[in-house]
């Protein structure tokens, strides 16, 4: 088979062997290119290898160098470590040195003072030593005294068959002579110390606080008529609380009708710096008390009983700041059969002789204003985190659909206004009185009994109220109108504005004009009162609330109370220890 | 003039002779550049370091210092007060001793029986008190010299100290609470002194209690109790600071007192302004100046609370003329007695009469 092919006329086969020649030669020229591509890449790869080698030798050696390198920086890091620890170790020794230092200082100073404690004592013992001296001349030198020596001379010797002379009697240091009747004493050796060795003589329980007390920095020694107890929100305990919690080492003392009383954890710490001291143990070691107390001290008097007043003598010696906190109408208790210790006349005196005064309402500081007219008041206070709920938790609950209105606190006839609160109960049916606490007499439980709105709850602890008190329309404090009722600053009311309670009061005519609070004159103003309540206080009246609320905790209460302790008072600064 | 001199007494507690070694050794050293005290105490009850301490708190430490060895050699005079057991112990004494009577207590003053005609010199330290020591023991009589008691000038009162609002007229009464001092008088003269005022009268008692004596039962028989406030007694570096308080509050210094030597406390009140009611007795009579509106007699009750309701009404001028005559009994009038006392020869004074 022949063609022609680009019009030169060979045949296909020979131009198909031309083709394959070229196509070989291309080939060929192909293989010695790749040839010659190759022997370079083959160089290239030759170069490549030695210096990935040369790396690889570089990266050995860096790895070296970076272990050693690590290696020292671990050392330096162990020695660093070894000198911090070193320096912290410095550190504490020096703090610690410092410390003691400071703590040899403060004892130093400490026993400086209470040597300068016991030279007064030894002078007052000395007045005291010489006034008896003097009587015991008088009685020599009186006539009845000489005309009877004879019986005594002829009576001599039966007295002393009857007394016959201790052998061995251990005398106590002779305090000095009376210019008639001089004792013979070694002399002359100089100035005789008559109390030369100053100690401690108690004994007993009051031993185990009275380091403390040498340590403190500030004391103060409150008086309460119960026992301390860190869930309780009374005045005393709180203001224990507060000030032990500043700083204070508190001596708490409760109150005991006798002495063999028992009082729970006695001489022990009840709560961080705060120590529970039974009354009769109190007063019966007052003077080491005192003698012991370096720091600034302060007696905040409660309970004005003779006793509780008497002590005010040495404290005020050993220069303490004498308060006296009026937080009842103790008269008006005395005179309801109750505060048996009571009388007027001391307790005026307490008002008299107190640096500062205190009271919880105007009422009482008006009762004492014919005394003194620096009377303070600083009314109660409570704890908003004791109640356990956010402020205002039945102010923005929704109404319950029955009208409940409620109570919590103590229940004794003395002051609750039973007849009031069944006259309501009475009036209004459809209204629920639910009663929270303790203290329901027998009688009064039969008389409520007989009406079914009327729902004794029981006692309900004060982290709990807040369940009961949301479904409430509002709360109460239904007292009678007693002196006692007139001159008290309820707790509860606080309590119950915390919560964002309304409430209707009786008998305490010094909280009438407290927000949210509508005072009943009696009792059909009472259920009026009732009646009012139609709904949850607006945020206008919220707000009111909020604003009062903030100077009405136990912390701002007794700030205002600390501030009156530590202002310059004339009567403490005569005995201030310099 | 004298270099080194002792003020030699039996206690160191804080009573009235110790700050009265304080006020003489303050004022001594400044009038004396060359003179030195030193104080001995048979008995230290602790008013010696007191002494120490106020002594270096006036920079005085290097010339007025306690001792507690006693060398009569090393004074050219010893001032014996009330006394007489140190000759006992340092015979050596004698020579230079001037003996000093300051106790207002007749009985604690009979030692001078055995003296007073041996004693060269005696001295008082006022001249109401010259003639009692003189009418009970006649052997002194034209040997007793007076030294005037003073009071220094008082440095000025913290602005920030006050006492309480009280709201009666207060009435001070500062001394021992025992009879020579007529506590109960106070008492009565307050209760008394009631119904002359709208507003309860109230007491400020400051002093050292006698032991047994019945204060509780003596309030409450007069029916003042809870208008009294009872005090310890009040340091006597603070004294001052106490009178100063209570001119402040418009109080009245009352001393009802049946025997004084000299009376410190009330002459304390009168420098400081406070009017003063004070018992008819000579060293009173003397204070002030024999004026009757200070004056009462001494029992008279009604009297007494008659005086208190006076110096309250007429206040503000008793306080001016208290402070005019209390110039009589300034450091000047001390360092005058003084010198007219030692400018001669002092070995005619000191020591005993050789039989």
């Amino acid at each position: 088979m022949s063609d022609l092919r680009d019009g030169v006329g060979i045949s296909f086969a020979t131009w198909q062997d031309r083709q394959l020649a070229a196509i070989l030669n291309e080939i060929r020229s192909a293989h010695a290119a790749v040839d010659g591509h190759k022997e370079k890449v083959v160089q290239e790869l030759g170069k490549l290898v030695t210096l990935l080698s040369e790396f690889t030798r570089r990266e050995d050696e860096l790895r070296a160098d970076t272990r050693l390198w690590q290696d020292k920086a671990a050392d330096l890091d162990r020695q660093l470590k070894e000198q911090t620890a070193l320096r912290a170790d410095l550190q504490i020794a020096q703090q610690r040195l410092e410390a003691e230092v400071a703590r040899l200082r403060q004892l130093e100073k400490n026993y400086a003072e209470e040597n300068q404690t016991l030279s007064s004592r030894a002078s007052a013992a000395n007045f005291e030593a010489t006034n008896l001296r003097r009587l015991v001349t008088e009685l020599h030198n009186s006539l009845s005294w000489k005309i009877t020596a004879p019986l005594r001379m002829i009576t001599k010797p039966i007295f002393e068959r009857l007394h016959p002379t201790q052998p061995n009697v251990v005398t106590s240091p002779t305090v000095g002579t009376s210019p008639t009747a001089p004792p013979a004493p070694p002399k002359p050796t100089g100035t005789i110390d008559v109390f030369p060795t100053p100690s401690q003589t108690t004994s007993g329980p009051v031993d185990a606080i009275l380091p403390e007390l040498r340590h403190a920095t500030s004391i103060a020694i409150i008086p309460c008529a119960i026992p301390f107890s860190s869930t309780l929100n009374q005045r005393p305990i709180s203001c224990a609380r507060y000030l032990a919690d500043h700083g204070t080492t508190v001596l708490y003392v409760a109150w005991q009708w006798l002495p063999e009383e028992e009082v729970p954890q006695a001489w022990k710490e009840v709560y961080p710096r705060v120590f529970h001291i039974p009354l009769y143990g109190f007063q019966g070691n007052v003077e080491a008390i005192a003698a012991a107390s370096y720091g600034k001290g302060a007696y905040l008097s409660t309970l004005p009983s003779p006793g509780l007043v008497d002590v005010v003598r040495p404290l005020r010696a050993a220069g303490y700041h004498i308060h006296y906190d009026i937080m009842d109408d103790w008269e008006g208790f005395h005179k309801g059969g109750e505060a048996p210790w009571f009388s007027a006349p001391v307790e005026h005196e307490m008002v008299i002789l107190a640096d500062t005064v205190t009271a919880v309402s105007d009422r009482l500081a008006e009762k004492f204003s014919h005394l003194r007219t620096d009377i303070a008041v600083v009314r109660n206070g409570y704890q908003p985190a004791a109640l356990a709920s956010e402020q205002f938790v039945a102010a923005h609950a929704p109404l319950s659909e029955k009208k409940t209105i409620g109570y919590f606190g103590h229940f004794s006839d003395a002051w609750f206004d039973w007849d009031t609160v069944l006259y309501a109960a009475g009036k209004r049916p459809d209204v629920e009185f639910e009663l929270i606490g303790w203290g329901i007499s027998e009688p009064t439980r039969m008389r409520i009994e007989k009406l079914p709105n009327i729902k004794p709850i029981g006692i309900v602890p004060q982290a709990e109220l807040h369940k009961y008190a949301r479904n409430w329309w509002g709360g109460m404090i239904p007292f009678q109108p007693t002196d006692v009722s007139a001159a008290v600053d309820p707790l509860k009311v606080y309590e119950y504005l915390h919560l964002g309670l309304p409430s209707i009061v009786t008998g305490i005519s010094g909280i009438a004009k407290y927000p949210l609070v509508d005072y009943a004159e009696n009792r059909d103003r009472f259920v009026d009162a009732i009646d009012r309540i139609t709904s949850r206080p607006n945020a206008q009246l919220l707000a009111e609330v909020e604003r009062f609320l903030k100077d009405c905790t136990w912390d701002e209460r007794f700030a205002k109370l600390k501030a009156m302790l530590e202002a310059p008072a004339g009567l403490a600064f005569l005995y201030a220890k310099r | 003039m004298l270099n080194k001199i002792c003020f030699a007494y039996h206690w160191a507690t804080s009573g009235g002779v110790e700050r009265v070694f304080l006020n003489r050794g303050e004022a001594l050293l400044g009038q004396y550049p060359k003179l030195e005290i030193e104080v001995y105490f048979n008995y230290d009850c602790g008013g010696g370091t007191l002494i120490q301490r106020y002594s270096k708190s006036r920079g005085l430490s290097d010339r007025l210092r306690v001792v507690r060895q006693f060398d009569p050699s090393r004074y050219e005079v010893v001032f014996v007060i009330d006394t007489p057991q140190l000759l006992t112990d340092y015979p050596a004494v004698a020579d230079k001793m001037l003996m000093e009577c300051h106790t207002p207590y007749a009985e604690n003053r009979t030692y001078l029986k055995d003296w007073e005609h041996r004693l060269k010199t005696l001295v008082v330290p006022s001249s109401g008190f010259l003639p009692v020591v003189e009418s009970e023991f006649p052997g002194l009589r034209g040997k007793i010299k007076v030294i005037r008691n003073f009071v220094p000038q008082l440095p000025p009162l913290e602005h920030s100290l006050s006492l309480p609002d009280w709201r009666g007229p207060v009435f001070l009464y500062f001394a021992r609470i025992d009879e020579l001092k007529n506590f109960t008088e106070f008492i009565e003269g307050l209760s008394a002194a009631g119904r002359h005022f709208q507003t309860q009268p109230l007491a400020l008692v400051s002093g050292q209690v006698l032991p047994g004596f019945p204060v509780n039962e003596l309030l409450e028989k007069n029916r003042v109790r809870g208008s009294v406030a009872i005090l310890p007694p009040v340091p006597f570096e603070n004294s001052h600071v106490l009178m100063q308080m209570l001119r402040q509050k418009k109080a009245v210094f009352v001393s009802p007192s049946k025997g004084e030597s000299f009376g410190l406390s009330a002459a304390e009140a009168m420098t400081a302004g406070l009017p003063v009611i004070l018992s008819d007795i000579p060293p009173h009579v003397a204070l002030v100046s024999n004026r009757d509106k200070f004056l009462y007699r001494l029992g008279d009750v009604k009297g007494l609370a008659a005086k208190m309701a006076a110096a309250v009404e007429h206040y503000d001028q008793m306080s001016v003329e208290c402070v005019e005559l209390a110039r009589e009994f300034s450091v000047q009038a001390f360092l005058s007695d003084w010198e007219r006392l030692f400018m001669g020869n002092v070995q005619a004074l000191t020591g005993v009469v050789k039989s």
